[in-house]
């Protein structure tokens, strides 16, 4: 007996034994330790200082504990949120509500906000029941709610659908409200007597899909088999408008908070007399709910700006036309053919045609409406008003509108840049604005607070630039009106870190400053130069104008013009010529302005394959402002919004192209100063004793960098590069920590602890609220707040800010990027970046560098536009954070330029991010698995992508990053040690060096969870060798 | 002894020793699904399961004086030990919001099955007779 019990015994302990020892041999295999050490805050490295007591604490939090900065940060979130909240209409002065008043939340999102913790980029567990609740927040500002209400949307429990379309229609869509149909007496009585309902219209935002325009095939919980043929997500749904009209018939003073950050169709809202006041505030974050509270009560004024345009339609702009999910018409040859040739698919389908050119939210519909006040260029046609192109719905009665001509007011509901406030200003030019002979104009501008309470004011100066007929021959767009520059009242002199800014008193004037560059407002011009392309300012007269939004300030320019009567009766407002300067160009001028103001190169096209037509010439004709009837976008494709039209045929050339491949395509993407590193004979692997931390503060070009790289050894040259999953590897031979780095353009993301035990999860607000505050102290605030977070929790890089264009309203990420115009992401990423980096040294890694303006499709979608839009519409938006605000790091895009990937395009990630833009720091890929293939590694390497954010060291696609491959591959190797570069220069310059001296040494450490798991299996195994000891001893003693 | 007086005469173990087997090689087979396909652990842990199917199979056969159930669960604890940790690093893609998991009912019906064929060898070690 006792024999069985010992071998039975023997069998248990071997088998833990087993289990025990593959997991721990497992996990430093797989190279999963980073990973751990991650989650439990541990290392497997110490630093040794042998320096003394030289402070190595580089970047300093600016509080005692993490407890102390959650303080203040919790209170800076609510602060940025209330500056963010944008009242859009206030009749009668129905807000603030006073202090007590009684009021009904109707709508699921008031029980169950909108907190931007939908995406995958910022997902905290819980964390929609850990923020602020809207009724509480309410009822604490001071609101009586009321609350059966509040119990009826908690108890019936709607679960809102994130974006999740476009490929993936099956199943029901559900957008909340739970139709009032279902209110019992319970429900309809406790609101008798009251007078005022707040309606809350909600949407989230989600990772990897689009909202869906309206395919067929969907049905949502609330449309019947009739109407769920069609049916546009960011239109008011079928119970949104039985709700409203439920609101209507038994509430005097409706107030609509738009709670979302996609744009949802206006539907007559702002012209609705019982639709008092309309309120929008994006992702609310941790305690932003407070903030809507006390902006409803009047405590906190509200200064927000539209960051983007909500339209009557949420369909009416061309760029609606085409997003969402289209293949190529042979996209399944192609694949075959790819497999055959290449032995790998590469994900080649998909496509997405970018034919607005730069009519991107308010540029089409003010450039329009300019041009229909005028008279000219067919733009009263009905081209985007018809009924191919959208449904509009009258929101009381929810029957069809169909108009017969385009004017602005059925098309627009609140422009961008537009905001009210619960006091009046007035603005005036003070002067002529100042020139410093380098194309920057400064205005001095004189606010004053007009009315009864203190407030903050935005002076936003617009530009508007003369469209010529060699504009027009030369295909160069230009929008009616574009915003120059901003600034808001109270900030100047108020910058630092714990510094308020203040509200100007009613009566008081504040002169503000705002400085506008001429850079900013030139138009890219492909057949600039006798084709070499360039930034350009036409003959003419160009218009900077004030404006509360880019519709004011375009009525102010019309009315500095001399308009005839006809065409003033076209306006849809008299404008005030007073608030406008201008001057006026002699002669087009294409030289000045096509040099980099950063590195002095010279700026040429980058991205003429971006346009369909370099491809496969004739095959589009972008929209153009000289003919809106006849360039209005069709549809490319039977997918996109139902309607039908030819879909897109990859050609040889394409086909060869998008294999990205380059013994398929025939590229040569070595550039000469790699084929030079590649002909250098390089000390490899020398023998020295430098390390890292001697080049902190040396510039990019100085030459001990070689000696830093000649030292490595090949493995930790290779593995630095090949993978970054959230770290950058460790490399002991030149005495590199490495780092921790994380998600995203919300705060680091996760459950995590800081390293003095406090939680971290305070997920920030929406970067589309922060856009919203038009306010560079918030976004520096934010900044410094994501910067600590770093500090407390051992973290460098964030990949973020999101930088990425609202290009329309459907993009499911659209809470996480900034705005629809390029300006105000690109001051605000400025904004953000400066202090993250420099005071706390992070690094910011702005993303989705660049062309990931949908969601749908997202791994490798072709995507086709001009290089105009490209350079003054998308990549704009990221210019700032990296130009202006120095941004060491950034992440690509899934997507491709054209038909190339991102991470391989050399004009995009090397003659432009770094030869204009002069950024030195380090670019590093998407997620991806190590087994995809369509992102090139040896292509991107070269082309200019230094990591990847993948979780193996040795392969990643077809490409092996291996010592030996090093070694035997010039060309590799140098492209290699430039990006090892790159990424040190970044790291060597962050908290990454915090704790290690000039001359410290990294010693491996084995931490607590390892050395635990190594004890178990050493104490397993020597139990399970006992146990059949044992056994053998008793088997020959028994018989059984 | 044939094999049929053979199996009879060390009954409970053998039966464990098969469906031990048995579990493990359905298991091998749900992994890959569980993954949506093979990956770069396939090969190792069906090496392992094999081997431990080897072994299991041996010990109907062969004389291992009952230590058959043990080389048995030492091969499918190894196999089973590194299907856990391949698995950590697709929680650890998942963790940033990429990268497919595969089929959950796949991934938990391959930890039952590992854990049947685990505890049957314990059932099959207990029932052993040295001497057959």
């Amino acid at each position: 007996m006792k024999t069985r019990i010992f071998r039975t015994l023997s069998a248990l302990f071997v088998a833990v034994f087993a289990v025990a020892l593959t997991i721990t041999i497992g996990i430093t295999a797989f190279d999963l330790t980073p990973y751990i050490n991650d989650a439990l805050a541990t290392s497997s490295s110490k630093i040794v200082n042998i320096d003394g007591d030289a402070d190595t604490e580089y970047y300093k939090s600016s509080y005692g504990s993490s407890t102390e900065m959650v303080d203040a940060k919790i209170a800076n979130i609510k602060k940025t949120v209330g500056e963010g909240i944008v009242l859009l209409k206030n009749e009668d002065n129905t807000l603030p509500l006073s202090e007590g008043k009684k009021v009904t939340l109707l709508g699921d999102g008031s029980v169950n906000g909108h907190f931007s913790l939908s995406s995958g980029a910022s997902s905290i567990n819980n964390g929609k029941t850990l923020c602020a609740q809207i009724p509480a927040s309410l009822e604490k500002a001071g609101l009586d709610v009321n609350r059966t209400m509040v119990d009826f949307y908690t108890a019936n429990n709607v679960v809102r659908s994130t974006p999740r379309n476009f490929g993936n229609i099956s199943g029901t869509m559900r957008l909340g409200q739970i139709n009032p149909s279902k209110f019992t007496a319970v429900e309809t009585d406790s609101w008798a007597g009251q007078d005022t309902a707040i309606v809350f219209i909600t949407r989230d935002i989600g990772e990897g899909f689009d909202y869906y325009t309206g395919e067929s095939g969907q049905i949502t919980e609330e449309t019947s088999a009739a109407d769920a043929g069609y049916f546009p997500n960011l239109e008011l749904t079928p119970n949104e408008r039985a709700l409203m009209a439920e609101a209507k018939a038994n509430f005097r003073n409706i107030i609509v908070v738009l709670n979302t950050d996609n744009a949802v169709a206006i539907s007559g809202m702002d012209k609705d007399p019982q639709i008092k006041a309309i309120v929008q505030v994006g992702g609310l974050g941790w305690n932003g709910a407070e903030a809507l509270g006390e902006v409803l009560t009047g405590k906190i004024n509200p200064s927000g700006r539209l960051a983007y345009t909500y339209a009557q339609n949420s369909l009416s702009a061309p760029a609606t036309q085409d997003l969402g999910h289209v293949d190529f018409s042979n996209a399944e040859a192609v694949k075959a053919w790819m497999l055959e040739k290449t032995g790998v698919n590469q994900f080649a389908q998909t496509y997405v045609m970018q034919k607005e050119s730069i009519y991107v939210g308010y540029r089409y519909y003010e450039t329009r409406y300019e041009d229909y006040v005028l008279g000219v260029n067919n733009a009263s046609s009905v081209a985007g008003m018809d009924e191919d192109v959208i449904d509009r719905y009258d929101v009381a009665t929810g029957k069809r509108i169909t108009p017969s001509e385009w004017n602005y007011e059925n098309s627009m509901g609140y422009t961008f840049g537009y905001g009210r406030s619960y006091t009046t200003f007035k603005q005036e030019f003070v002067g002529n604005p100042s020139y410093d002979g380098d194309g920057r104009y400064t205005f001095t501008v004189k606010v004053t607070n007009t009315g009864n309470v203190p407030g903050k004011d935005v002076v936003q100066i617009w530009a508007q630039t003369p469209y010529t007929p060699t504009d027009v021959s030369r295909k160069v767009e230009k929008s009616a009106i574009q915003l120059a520059a901003f600034e808001k009242t109270g900030e100047a002199g108020h910058m630092g870190e714990k510094e308020d800014t203040v509200t100007l008193a009613a009566g008081a004037s504040e002169e503000v400053k705002v400085e506008v560059d001429l850079r900013d407002i030139a138009s890219w011009d492909s057949l600039a130069r006798g084709g070499k392309g360039g930034y350009i300012l036409s003959e003419g007269t160009h218009y900077f104008a004030l404006g509360n939004g880019a519709h004011d300030a375009l009525n102010n320019v019309l009315a500095a013009k001399s308009l005839s009567a006809e065409q003033k009766a076209r306006m849809t407002a008299d404008g005030d010529a007073s608030k406008v300067w201008s001057f006026d160009q002699s002669s087009r001028d294409e030289d000045t302005y096509s040099v980099s103001e950063y590195t002095g190169a010279d700026i040429v096209n980058q991205l003429p394959d971006l346009d369909i037509n370099y491809w496969a010439p004739g095959t589009v004709t972008y929209q153009s402002r000289s003919d809106w009837s006849g360039t209005f976008p069709k549809a490319t494709g039977t997918e996109s919004n139902g309607r039908t039209s030819t879909k897109l045929t990859v050609n040889d050339r394409m086909r060869d192209e998008l294999s990205n491949v380059r013994e398929v395509n025939g590229k040569d993407y070595s550039n000469g100063s790699l084929a030079y590193e590649a002909t250098r004979k390089h000390n490899l692997e020398a023998n020295t004793e430098y390390q890292l931390s001697m080049m902190m503060g040396l510039p990019f070009d100085h030459e001990s960098w070689d000696l830093i790289l000649d030292q490595m050894t090949l493995e930790d040259l290779s593995h630095l590069i090949a993978a970054a999953n959230s770290f950058t590897y460790k490399c002991d031979s030149i005495t590199y920590p490495g780092t921790v780095d994380g998600d995203g353009p919300t705060g680091f993301s996760g459950n995590l602890k800081y390293k003095d035990g406090e939680i971290a999860a305070r997920i920030y607000e929406g970067e589309c609220t922060l856009a919203a505050t038009f306010s560079k102290k918030c976004a520096a605030q934010r900044g410094r707040f994501m910067g600590e977070d770093g500090l407390y929790l051992d973290k460098t890089s964030i990949w973020g800010p999101g930088a990425n264009l609202h290009r329309n309203p459907y993009s499911g990420r659209s809470g996480e990027y900034y705005s629809e115009d390029g300006m105000l992401a690109f001051l605000l990423g400025e904004a953000q970046v400066v202090p993250f980096q420099k005071e706390k040294g992070c690094i910011a890694c702005p993303k989705h560098f660049a062309f990931n303006d949908q969601e749908a499709n997202r791994y490798a979608l072709a995507t086709f536009l001009t290089e105009q839009e490209g350079r003054e519409i998308v990549l704009r938006c990221f210019q700032g954070a990296f130009a202006e605000g120095g941004a060491l790091g950034t992440m690509t895009s899934f997507g491709r330029v054209g038909c190339t990937y991102v991470g391989a395009h050399y004009g995009l990630l090397t003659a432009i991010l770094r030869g204009e833009w002069g950024f030195e720091g380090y670019s590093i890929t998407d997620m991806a698995a190590p087994g995809w293939t369509y992102m090139q590694g040896y292509e991107s390497l070269l082309a200019g992508t230094d990591t990847f954010d993948t979780t193996s060291y040795d392969r990643f696609g077809s490409v092996d990053f291996t010592p030996e491959q090093l070694r035997n591959d010039p060309l590799l190797l140098a492209a290699a040690r430039q990006a090892a570069k790159r990424i040190l220069y970044a790291n060597v310059n962050s908290n990454a060096m915090n704790g290690l001296s000039k001359n410290a040494r990294i010693e491996a450490a084995i931490p607590w969870w390892q050395g635990t798991l190594i004890g178990i299996c050493i104490g397993l195994g020597v139990i399970s060798a006992a146990m059949i000891v044992l056994t053998v001893m008793f088997s020959k003693k028994e018989t059984y | 002894m044939n094999i049929v007086e053979k199996f009879k005469d060390n009954l409970i173990s053998n039966i464990a020793t098969v469906v031990a087997a048995f579990a493990a090689l359905v298991a091998v087979i749900t992994y890959p699904v569980s993954v949506a396909g093979t990956d770069a652990y396939f090969a190792l842990i069906t090496v392992l399961t094999v081997l431990g199917l080897a072994v299991s199979a041996l010990s109907l056969f062969v004389e291992l004086k009952g230590y058959g159930p043990v080389a048995g669960i030492l091969f499918y604890g190894l196999a089973f030990g590194l299907f856990l940790v391949s698995r950590m690093e697709a929680f650890g893609m998942l963790q940033v919001g990429i990268g497919t998991f595969g089929n959950m009912g796949a991934y938990v019906a391959t930890i039952i099955f590992y854990g049947i064929s685990l505890v049957s060898c314990l059932v099959g070690a207990f029932f052993a007779k040295k001497d057959v």
